[in-house]
């Protein structure tokens, strides 16, 4: 009675009462920040009606009146002259809801292309965007949004991929955004490809959305479910002409029909019977009569510079030498965007990657998801039954999880390794993760005397990581997108591995005044591709250029003389090349943790004078009129397909709603509080009575 | 024998039961909120005659119920030897009229929660998500339940294992015990409570489930704290049913 007493007196003070309340408060704001803790940036799938967020004053019905779909259609337009792709991308937005939007859209793009111009039309109006530093611009685009006036903004957020915001798109608008870019088309192996990214997959991130770089909010995107047919519309159209007899030319990603107008020019476009076509990449294939074009020179003359490209063919593959033992290490995906097909492609891949060693050599196998686990502690040898325990093991594994790859290249480039085997490692994953620039410093950190060849698994594979962990590793990328490309890979991997094309790679310029030469060295040379090199150049269009190497042992070289030159009409397509390869190679260097004042710099000096888009520097239009004068502005993300033949899982749950109980303090302290009180108003109740 | 020289006999012969409590008490896998419910039941000794002979009834009580543990020791998992242990320990040493509801102290300071959650987690989510269905589709909302999924409209909200209520029945359960040993009820009251505890606490997940359900689907649109805070609001509104149910129950009986 004397402890009831007590209560009955402290609980009628009026700071005890505040004193539970802040104690309740507490509570709540643990519960507040406890999901926020776990959150990560992560894709999610889109929950109809829309993921949007409302603006100030709106009401829900009012947000569910927006259009969850503003994008329309994609339109590709691509010109391919000799080498050289110029490609222009038409987005179409239109607004068929109620309330004035905002819409964001990620699309891939390729590594190569070097976007050099953005124009917004809405209704009669075309505005051409202006090149500006990324804050710069997305401070333009800001304002412009808030005023009301219809805006676009273009941003890089990997070399591959990019993002487009396009403000103040009112209720029955139709607003088209044109990008503009150009490519070098490399041929390897005499084929020539024309590639165009369909979509963006979902890439896994383990960084909490709570203290994210903003620069990488564009990883929680919506994705529509499995087997959901995109709604925009996409179409293709691509003209061939290279200036010289066409061979073959096909594409079997996509249903196409391919009209040669002439035998050196011909038109392709897609079937209408393709109604998803963009949720995975177009590859278009073709191959020239006889080789004139893969060896050559281009020269460009400008008002302040002067641009060349030089192509080398290199000679064939040397025949098979002698080579010693080697130590194989292949690093490989089983998280959860490779269940299925891309996981089958996979093993069937190992299967003729393994096939192809030999007695002498020994290797290993990593797989990786959200940790990681090898076949042995170190390297065994080649022996059948050892490849048929590694094909077993690979077999265990469906496919699921996250995709840790840091943690994985770590444990592959820290594996014991013996003294006179060289090693190589290869990576073979469809790349979705955020973490580009990471592991590519990992890789040239660590690989010590290893290479690195990186296998691009999917329909739709992040090429920038692909490429980017090749480069590093001074090995190859490869791309495989069905199980059937496995044999010629694999033969392809280990005849690179065995004869490189041209190792000591040099390239002399004699009475030919260059500099600005990109790249700067020339790693060994292991597929049967052309040298290719940029630059600038001043004086006379004279001299020659000699390509010099070692093949299969003897001394090679090759020369052009410059008289044999191509000349550009004036235009900025060499230098825009340039810029291109130039920022490519800076960027490598550039790591989010290590941030390169001086290279950012000049980066951003190269985007700004040559009007190209890079991480630093973004297109910005605005249309002057303003639009909208009520306050209400949706923001909308565009909703992206899952690639071709990528499972749900690569989305994962993470944000399927739940509704968890309380946490068992707060509920001890709700029952420890409320039942004194409860039984002190019961004493008074009867005490009244 | 005394009551002291039986609980000493007992924790004794019980020391493989003491010994998996601190080991599952430091494993991590449940948070160590027995101990509490443990303390409270220490406290509800205080002024035990510990010299007091044991009852003939409950020795006899005791020493059939020891047999029987040393027969079936060998087939029993630890966590149900553990909670014969403590049905010993409240047969020995349990205040004379509230011994049931000391007992249940007892028995909540085990750690099985989580064995509790794995074992009767989904049978108890089941039906929370299909009457959460009811509920709702009472509210005009023609929500559906597909096992323990709710949906509406294309939207998705999971009750799953950390919202089956088990947690809240727990403390309830704890609250319920600690109220009958305070107020001294006997066996048919603390039983009677015991069931107005499990239905209470029962209905308010479901309501608890449909409430979160209409935060996660986006019909409402509240801020995120608001999901923890509806649910200790739904539990304080459990709490208080439970004690008013209690104190409208028969006077206690006195000692």
């Amino acid at each position: 009675m004397e402890i009831a007493t007590a209560l009955r007196n402290i609980a009628r003070s009026t700071v005890a009462k505040a004193g539970v309340l802040l104690v309740f408060g507490m509570f709540l704001d643990i519960a507040q920040a406890e999901p926020n803790v776990d959150r990560t940036l992560s894709p999610y799938f889109l929950v109809k009606p829309q993921t949007m967020s409302a603006g100030a004053g709106q009401d829900k019905t009012a947000v569910r009146a927006a259009d969850p779909m503003p994008l329309k259609s994609t339109q590709v337009s691509a010109v391919v002259a000799g080498v050289i792709a110029n490609v222009t991308v038409t987005q179409t937005y239109a607004n068929n809801g109620q309330l004035p939007l905002e819409a964001i859209y990620i699309f891939p793009g390729s590594t190569r292309a070097a976007v050099h111009g953005l124009t917004l039309q809405v209704g009669e109006r075309r505005i051409v965007a202006e090149i500006k530093k990324r804050t710069e611009a997305r401070k333009t685009y800001e304002a412009a949004k808030a005023a009301g006036k219809t805006s676009s903004l273009l941003e890089q957020q990997r070399p591959n991929v990019f993002q487009m915001n396009v403000a103040n798109i009112l209720p029955g608008d139709e607003v088209r955004v044109e990008l503009h870019y150009t490519e070098l088309l490399v041929p390897d192996d005499g084929v020539y490809s024309f590639v165009y990214p369909g979509v963006v997959g979902p890439r896994y991130s383990n960084q909490p959305a709570s203290t994210d770089d903003p620069t990488e909010r564009w990883v929680a995107n919506p994705y529509l479910h499995e087997g959901e047919t995109d709604p925009m519309r996409f179409a293709m159209d691509v003209i061939l002409a290279p200036g010289v007899a066409i061979q073959a030319a096909s594409c079997h990603t996509h249903v196409t029909k391919l009209v040669y107008e002439t035998p050196r020019t011909a038109h392709l476009s897609l079937d209408p019977q393709e109604t998803n076509a963009g949720n995975r990449d177009f590859v278009f294939n073709y191959r020239l009569a006889g080789a004139a074009i893969q060896s050559g020179i281009i020269l460009s003359e400008g008002p302040a510079e002067n641009f060349f490209l030089l192509q080398l063919q290199p000679p064939a593959h040397p025949a098979a030498a002698e080579i010693p033992p080697r130590d194989y290490i292949f690093v490989i995906d089983i998280s959860g965007s490779m269940h299925g097909f891309p996981l089958d492609i996979a093993r069937q891949l190992m299967r003729d990657l393994l096939g192809s060693l030999r007695a002498v050599d020994s290797f290993n196998l990593l797989l990786f998801s959200g940790s990681n686990r090898t076949l042995a502690p170190s390297s065994i040898p080649a022996t059948p039954a050892n490849i048929a325990s590694a094909i077993d093991l690979l077999a265990h594994y469906e496919g699921s999880g996250s995709t840790e790859l840091l943690p994985a290249l770590k444990e592959a480039l820290a594996l014991p390794q013996g003294e006179n085997t060289a090693r190589t490692i290869s990576v073979i994953t469809d790349g979705y993760v955020t973490v580009e620039t990471e592991a590519f410093d990992l890789v040239r950190q660590n690989l010590n005397h290893a290479s690195l060849f990186a296998f691009g698994i999917g329909s739709s594979v992040n090429n920038y990581l692909i490429e980017g962990l090749a480069r590093a590793g001074q090995g190859e990328p490869f791309m495989v997108s069905e199980a059937a490309q496995g044999p010629a890979v694999a033969k392809r991997f280990r005849e690179m591995i065995a004869t490189p094309v041209l190792t000591r790679v040099g390239v002399e310029f004699n009475g030919f005044e260059t500099y600005d030469v990109e790249p700067v060295t020339f790693p060994d040379l292991l597929a049967q591709r052309p040298v290719v090199v940029f630059g600038k150049w001043r004086g006379p269009k004279a001299g020659q250029v000699t390509l010099r190497g070692l093949t299969g042992g003897k001394s090679y070289s090759q020369t052009l003389a410059l008289d044999q030159a191509t000349i550009l009409p004036a235009n900025d397509t060499l230098a825009h090349l340039w810029a291109r390869a130039r920022i490519a190679e800076l960027a490598d260097y550039v790591n989010l943790q290590r941030v390169d004042e001086a290279r950012v710099a000049q980066i951003t000096d190269l985007g700004l004078k040559y009007s190209l888009l890079t991480k630093y520097t973004s297109f910005v239009a605005v249309d002057e009129v303003v639009r909208r004068t009520t306050p209400e502005l949706g923001t909308v993300k565009q909703p992206l397909p899952l690639p071709a033949g990528v499972p749900e899982d690569a989305v994962g749950g993470q944000d399927i709603s739940t509704a968890p109980e309380p946490g068992s303090t707060a509920l001890l302290l709700t029952a420890a509080l409320l039942g004194p009180l409860a039984y002190l108003r019961r004493r008074r109740a009867s005490a009244n009575v | 024998m005394t009551r002291l020289t039986a609980l000493v006999g007992l924790v004794v012969a019980g020391w493989p039961v003491l010994r998996w409590y601190a080991l599952r008490l430091r494993d991590g896998s449940d948070e160590p909120l027995g101990l509490i419910a443990l303390a409270v039941a220490c406290f509800f000794l205080r002024g035990s005659d510990w010299r007091a002979k044991l009852p003939r009834r409950r020795a006899f009580g005791l020493i059939g119920g020891i047999l029987a543990y040393v027969v079936v020791y060998p087939w029993m998992p630890a966590s149900a030897r553990a909670l014969v242990f403590v049905i010993l320990v409240g047969v020995a040493v349990a205040p004379k009229i509230s011994a049931f509801a000391w007992t249940m102290l007892l028995a909540l300071s085990l750690p099985l929660v989580s064995t509790l959650q794995f074992y009767f987690g989904y049978p108890l989510r089941l039906p929370t998500t299909q009457l959460a269905a009811m509920l709702l589709r009472c509210g005009g909302i023609a929500a559906s339940a597909d096992g323990t999924t709710l949906l509406w409209a294309g939207e998705r909200v999971i009750v799953d294992a950390p919202c089956s209520g088990i947690q809240m029945a727990w403390t309830g359960a704890f609250f319920a015990a600690a109220i009958a040993c305070w107020q001294r009820f006997p066996l048919q009251e603390t039983l009677r409570l015991f069931r107005w505890t499990g239905v209470i606490v029962f209905v308010v997940n479901v309501v608890r489930a449909a409430t979160l359900f209409l935060m996660g689907s986006g019909i409402w649109h509240l801020p995120a704290y608001a999901h923890e805070g509806i649910g200790l609001l739904l539990f304080a509104a459990a709490i208080v049913m439970i004690a008013s149910l209690a104190f409208r129950f028969q006077k206690p009986c006195s000692v």
